[in-house]
């Protein structure tokens, strides 16, 4: 029953959200963009180049899937060690494809060829929040890693991913709590997919300019679109980890702060009070991070061109990044 | 901005030579002002890197740029007397019929006869 009610919640939000970013694209994010007629070809070629780099990003991500789960079912799931890092592999491995793929994003054209002396770095395509974004769910992330591991304690085959709550002479033991042994190799995945991104924001700006002036307002747009999908997908992954971890740790503070000491209940302090509040937390912070990853998704799925004679229709760069 | 044409006979670090020095005399590019790296340069340009090198390393010869760990900046350089700017707008604005080369050269034949005089 809890969980129907938390699939209808995650669900509505989700619509919700994408409803009220659909209806915003469509009143005033878009605008019209006129391409002439004799670049329409390769302004084509881009949005091919770029569809089929997200399609192989994707791939990727289907692979880590299916490598997890052969994992999973040969090896054993580990106490669902295996299926916690998943999304974090799939995120991995699709950050990786879209840092390693050709540097060009929009063919060139002509022989006579200019460059601005702009210099590009990561941040030339996103705001400033949205880098503080991921940097800070990451650290977040990686806080909650640390607390929870400090707090934990061995299970009987010596895996610290229990909590007990000594309430002395009593004790009770409850489980699975994120404790060391699932946060170090999370805290492993949260460093790998940081990397990841850095590499492929960094390659995203330092791609090489369209060598014709009239399509370089096409190739911001692409440059802003892949910013904004590493910058999502990032941030909705440790996010949604941090959510996951909440909702974990909280269950089984749950569970330990409530001792039956011989005749009654009792309540461990502050660790009773903490369960609910880490839930509630938890819950939410998991919705936010779904929420980003589907808005991810949308940006990916969603290429900013229409089919056109001589025109595209775009995203507005500067007010829309990120 | 930096344009580099093919059909140009003159070599292509000597047009961005000529170029990045032009917009560092008139003012265009400001001291201080961080350059492109070589290599997104050379990459948006279809060139090799070692073009943009050579110009970069020509111009810090010149006293016109300074590299150090964090990237290439323009130093601090003279720059083109404003009067030069304003009294060349006006013979541009005069001669719109010929081309840059044959402008260049009425300037080129006056200056030597202003030199003979003097």
């Amino acid at each position: 029953m809890v969980i129907f009610l938390l699939i209808a919640i995650l669900a509505a939000t989700i619509g919700l959200i994408w409803a009220a970013v659909v209806r915003g694209r469509a009143s005033e994010a878009f605008r019209r963009v006129t391409v002439p007629a004799n670049l329409a070809g390769a302004v084509r070629d881009a949005r091919k180049s770029f569809a089929g780099r997200i399609g192989i990003a994707f791939a990727a991500s289907a692979v880590a899937f299916s490598a997890m789960n052969i994992v999973h079912t040969t090896i054993g799931n580990g106490y669902g060690l295996t299926w916690l890092l998943t999304p974090g592999l799939m995120t991995g491995f699709f950050l990786v494809v879209v840092a390693a793929l050709p540097k060009v994003l929009v063919p060139e054209v002509g022989a006579k060829r200019s460059a601005d002396l702009a210099r590009r770095r990561p941040w030339s395509y996103a705001p400033a929040w949205a880098l503080v974004l991921p940097a800070a769910s990451g650290l977040l992330l990686l806080a909650a890693i640390v607390a929870f591991g400090v707090t934990s304690s061995p299970q009987e085959d010596g895996l610290d991913r229990s909590l007990t709550l000594t309430d002395s002479p009593y004790s009770n033991t409850a489980g699975p709590y994120p404790g060391w042994y699932y946060g170090l190799p999370l805290a492993l995945l949260v460093a790998l997919i940081t990397i990841a991104a850095a590499v492929a924001l960094a390659r995203v700006a330092a791609s090489s300019r369209p060598t014709d002036e009239s399509l370089r307002q096409v190739d911001r747009v692409m440059r802003v679109l892949a910013t904004r999908i590493i910058m999502k997908l990032t941030s909705g992954t440790f996010v949604a980890y941090l959510g996951g971890l909440l909702l974990l740790g909280s269950k089984a503070m749950m569970s330990a702060s409530n001792q039956w000491q011989n005749t009654v209940y009792v309540h461990i302090e502050p660790w009773y009070t903490l369960a609910p509040v880490g839930l509630i937390t938890g819950l939410l912070l998991l919705v936010v991070g779904c929420v980003l990853l589907v808005l991810a998704a949308i940006d990916a799925l969603k290429p900013p061109f229409t089919a056109g004679d001589a025109s595209i229709v775009s995203g507005r760069p500067e007010a829309d990044a990120a | 901005m930096i344009t580099i044409d093919d059909a140009d006979p003159t070599p292509a670090f000597e047009q961005i030579r000529q170029q990045l020095t032009d917009e560092i005399r008139s003012g265009n590019l400001a001291p201080g002002d961080r350059l492109p790296s070589v290599r997104q340069l050379a990459g948006d340009l279809r060139i090799a890197a070692g073009t943009v090198a050579r110009a970069y390393s020509a111009l810090e010869g010149n006293g016109l740029l300074e590299s150090t760990r964090l990237g290439t900046r323009v130093r601090a350089v003279e720059p083109l007397p404003s009067q030069a700017r304003e009294a060349a707008r006006r013979y541009v604005a005069a001669v719109s019929g010929l081309t840059l080369d044959d402008a260049i050269l009425a300037v080129r034949v006056e200056w030597a006869a202003r030199a003979e005089v003097v």
